[in-house]
């Protein structure tokens, strides 16, 4: 069994794996970060760390829907970040022996799998891919056209 | 008993200028040189409570003369003359020990006040 | 000859003397027959003493001579004895104090009362000392000459000489030295010890016609410490210096390739000579760093001495261990470090050590961070009472209480306003809580763990980074936000009018020193709206790919020396963005690289 934490994306719900994460910060002041991808949206201090906010609905091509209070801050050394979502939800114990693990055909969607949820879908968030699309965002000559993010409005 | 200067300059000009700006003020001449050597002698000799000072002389300049000066009796109180322009040899002569400095042009208020700055 | 330049030196040095005194002699005192021991510590009394005679710090070489010579009576008994400890400890204490009239430019105190008091533990528990003659005042004095005075600088020199005959002149803006170069200065503003009232001062330099405003008082505590400190100094080895000069000579034969490569249009070879310029760079570059490491040691001289009298004062038996001096790290990170530790130690010994326990500092490296430990092996913290406590005082909801693992519970000391009154106690009851310490550490980058077991002890592990990048930055405002430009690559700022500027074809300039710059908006560079412009715009010369530019700001909020934090991966390949730092008040402000920015929109 893992312990699975749930946010919302617009409608749709996503989960990390609580070994992704962390910690989760609350009411945090956001700085702002120049120069960034529109996607990075400011950055804020954790625990003496400066640590880049990126905007996961928009990244992900969601519509804007106001943001939580509450941001989740990835522990992968190598992707230092701190992600802001519209709503996190309460931690969910599940198996995930049950979940459909997919070769996403589409990998900008940055899903590794689906977890069946009393009948609710939890989209898996797959960090190995958002780093990738971030890094392009990043480092794309230029960097202040970035290339438009799929839209799914 | 009135104070006495001794006033030190080559040209006969100045000398005679500063002469009556003293003895206007009450002050005794009590001698005066035309160079650096003489200055010394002079000094030695008169035992002044003041000297006016020009710096640039023949033979030996007023910054020399003020150095022998002071070896001899090191609480003399030396103003220098000096003109614009000769403000790093003013300096110089400050740091040898030249009391304060007065500029020609001089004029009477400028030349008592230092003078009483450094009397009194 | 004028030996001012040789005084922060002596500081410096002496201090540690001193220090290492004291940590020798609370080593002897438990192994008092330690004949090596009383050896090393005649050989520092000796050093101090020399060094203060040729200073002409009197009182000091005489007490220094004074503690030589009993020194040298306890290596012929032997050994020496527990009083004898505490007078020679109050000796190296007086000493210190004589060293903080030094650096602050007063007369000596007394050691009279000091040489002459038998060696009777009672009457030296605190030593008594003279303190400087009473009437004598800082004062600051600001003077400005008239516009016309004929030789403002001999003018200046004179004044200069004449307080000099009143006092003691701790710091004057412009030095003699200044005046005797610079040309026309009209400003003199200084810091005088003095036994004259300010007014007396005042009446005096008003006596000069020349004077067009004086104005003389008391400085402000902020001021006069600045004096105190002075400039800091830096021991280099001879070896690193040989390394610089082997490093400049590559550089120069470098720089002849370079030339000769370019000369003939061999591109193959000025590549080459490119590549070896930046590994030369880079090479410089780390042993620049080597230059400001410093072992730890130099920071915990102090701290076996600190323990033996609070240990002494609170009636513990304390045993303090330290490991791991020799481990270095750059100076800034600890200057740092030393209060916060010295406010670890006295944590441990209030709180953790019941009556008999052993504090250890222990120092180590992990890959390119170093560790620093302050554990003691006393009571250890209870996770459920700092829960209680911590939810009593509101700093954390029920919920939070609940769902608090006991790791995260032992983090809660480190909040503001943790710490109760009715732990304020003689030893660690100084206003400072851990939430400092966690604040000073993580300013440095570093991270504060703690860790504890009830009845096991209390461990305080600091994590920090070897060396942190310091440079010093011009913080400008854009759109109500910070950003901050590396001073190095600002020329000038200068307001510029608005009719000064002028449009060519598409780009707007401004005439400066008759020189026609482009003029460039930084709101536009970082894609920010542009405002109507005001009457007088703010601008920051710099230089970008070899040309001057005007780079316009909304205005200027100041320099600061910052440590530097690298973008943590994966933003660290962004252009024009040369790291972020953070402020005092916890802000977060990046560096911009304003070469990168503008390549970039290119």
């Amino acid at each position: 069994m893992t312990l699975l934490l749930p946010f919302m994306l617009g409608a749709e719900r996503y989960g990390l794996k609580l070994t992704e994460i962390q910690e989760v910060v609350e009411e945090v002041e956001p700085y702002y970060l120049p120069a960034a991808p529109p996607e990075v949206i400011a950055a804020v201090n954790v625990h003496g760390r400066i640590l880049p906010v990126l905007d996961l609905a928009l990244c992900l091509g969601f519509a804007p829907s106001p943001r939580g209070e509450r941001m989740i801050v990835l522990s992968r050394p190598d992707f230092a970040l701190v992600l802001a979502v519209h709503q996190i939800e309460s931690m969910l114990t599940v198996d995930l022996e049950q979940a459909t693990l997919s070769q996403s055909d589409a990998p900008e969607d940055c899903i590794c799998g689906v977890v069946n949820w009393h009948g609710q879908m939890i989209s898996l968030l797959d960090l190995d891919q958002l780093r990738k699309l971030v890094e392009e965002k990043c480092i794309v000559p230029g960097g202040d056209r970035v290339p438009a993010c799929t839209d799914r409005r | 008993m009135s104070q006495r200067v001794l006033i030190v300059d080559d040209a006969l000009f100045m000398r005679n200028l500063l002469r009556d700006i003293f003895s206007d003020a009450g002050w005794e001449i009590a001698g005066e040189a035309a160079d650096g050597n003489e200055a010394l002698q002079k000094f030695q000799q008169l035992q002044p409570d003041l000297v006016t000072m020009d710096i640039v002389m023949p033979q030996r300049s007023g910054i020399d003369a003020l150095q022998d000066i002071l070896t001899v009796s090191p609480a003399a109180v030396v103003i220098m003359c000096s003109a614009l322009g000769q403000e790093s040899m003013v300096m110089e002569a400050i740091q040898h020990g030249a009391r304060d400095f007065i500029v020609k042009p001089f004029q009477q208020e400028q030349v008592l006040e230092v003078v009483q700055r450094v009397l009194g | 000859m004028d030996m001012a330049k040789y005084k922060v030196m002596f500081l410096t040095e002496a201090r540690e003397h001193l220090q290492k005194m004291s940590a020798q002699l609370v080593a002897i005192e438990a192994d008092p027959t330690n004949r090596n021991g009383i050896d090393a510590l005649l050989r520092e009394a000796h050093s101090i003493k020399g060094m203060a005679a040729s200073m002409g710090y009197q009182q000091h070489a005489e007490l220094s001579h004074h503690l030589e010579d009993r020194l040298d009576l306890f290596r012929q008994k032997g050994k020496i004895s527990p009083t004898a400890i505490d007078y020679l400890l109050a000796g190296t204490d007086l000493l210190e104090l004589l060293l903080e009239d030094i650096a602050a430019g007063r007369e000596e105190r007394s050691i009279e009362d000091f040489c002459q008091a038998k060696v009777e533990p009672q009457t030296l528990q605190t030593p008594r000392v003279a303190s400087p003659p009473a009437l004598e005042t800082k004062l600051q004095i600001r003077l400005k000459l008239h516009e016309k005075v004929a030789s403002p600088a001999a003018r200046l020199l004179v004044i200069l000489r004449q307080l000099s005959s009143f006092g003691k002149i701790l710091q004057s803006e412009p030095s003699q030295e200044q005046i005797l170069r610079a040309g026309p200065v009209r400003h003199l503003e200084l810091l005088i010890n003095t036994n004259l009232s300010a007014h007396e001062i005042k009446a005096c330099l008003e006596n000069y016609s020349e004077v067009a405003r004086v104005e003389v008082e008391e400085p402000q505590a902020q001021q006069a410490k600045s004096v105190a400190t002075g400039g800091a100094t830096v021991r280099v080895g001879t070896d690193l210096l040989d390394r610089f000069i082997s490093l400049t000579g590559e550089l120069i034969t470098n720089r002849y390739m370079l030339q000769s490569a370019a000369g003939d249009r061999d591109w193959d070879a000025l590549q080459e000579g490119l590549g070896r310029l930046a590994r030369l760079v880079k090479d410089l570059h780390h042993q620049v760093l080597q230059v400001r490491m410093m072992p730890i040691d130099s920071v915990t001289g102090r701290l076996p001495r600190l323990v033996r009298d609070l240990a002494r004062k609170s009636g513990k038996e304390i045993h303090f261990e330290l490991e791991g001096g020799g481990i270095e790290l750059d100076r800034a990170i600890l200057e740092e470090l030393s209060d916060p530790l010295v406010h670890m130690i006295r944590n441990a010994i209030d709180h953790g050590i019941e009556s008999e326990g052993t504090i250890t500092l222990r120092a180590w490296r992990q890959r390119d961070q170093v560790m620093l430990q302050v554990a003691d092996n006393g009571r250890g913290m209870n996770p459920a009472q700092l829960r209680r406590r911590a939810l009593e005082k509101g700093l954390i909801s029920p919920a939070q209480a609940e769902s608090m693992r006991d790791y995260e519970a032992l983090q809660l000391v480190c909040l503001p306003g943790f710490s109760t009154a009715s732990q304020v106690t003689d030893t660690s009851g100084r206003g400072v809580g851990m939430d400092v310490v966690k604040a000073a550490v993580e300013k440095l980058g570093g991270v504060l763990h703690i860790d504890a077991a009830l009845g096991r002890g209390t461990r305080f592990t600091l994590k920090l980074p070897l060396s942190v990048a310091i440079i010093k930055v011009l913080l400008v405002e854009v759109d109500k936000k910070q950003v901050a430009l590396p001073i190095t690559r600002v020329l000038q700022t200068i307001e510029v009018e608005r009719r000064q500027i002028q449009i060519s074809g598409k780009q707007r300039v401004f005439s400066h020193n008759e020189e026609l710059l482009p003029l460039v908006s930084l709101r536009k560079i970082l894609g920010l709206p542009i405002p109507q412009a005001a009457a007088f715009v703010s601008v920051v010369l710099t230089e970008v790919l070899g040309r001057k530019v005007g780079l316009v700001v909304d205005g200027f909020a100041g320099q600061k020396e910052v440590f530097v934090q690298k973008m943590p991966s994966p933003l660290e390949g962004l252009r024009g963005l040369g790291g972020g730092t953070i402020l005092g008040d916890g802000s977060i402000v990046f560096i911009l690289d304003i070469q990168g920015l503008i390549e970039r929109r290119r």
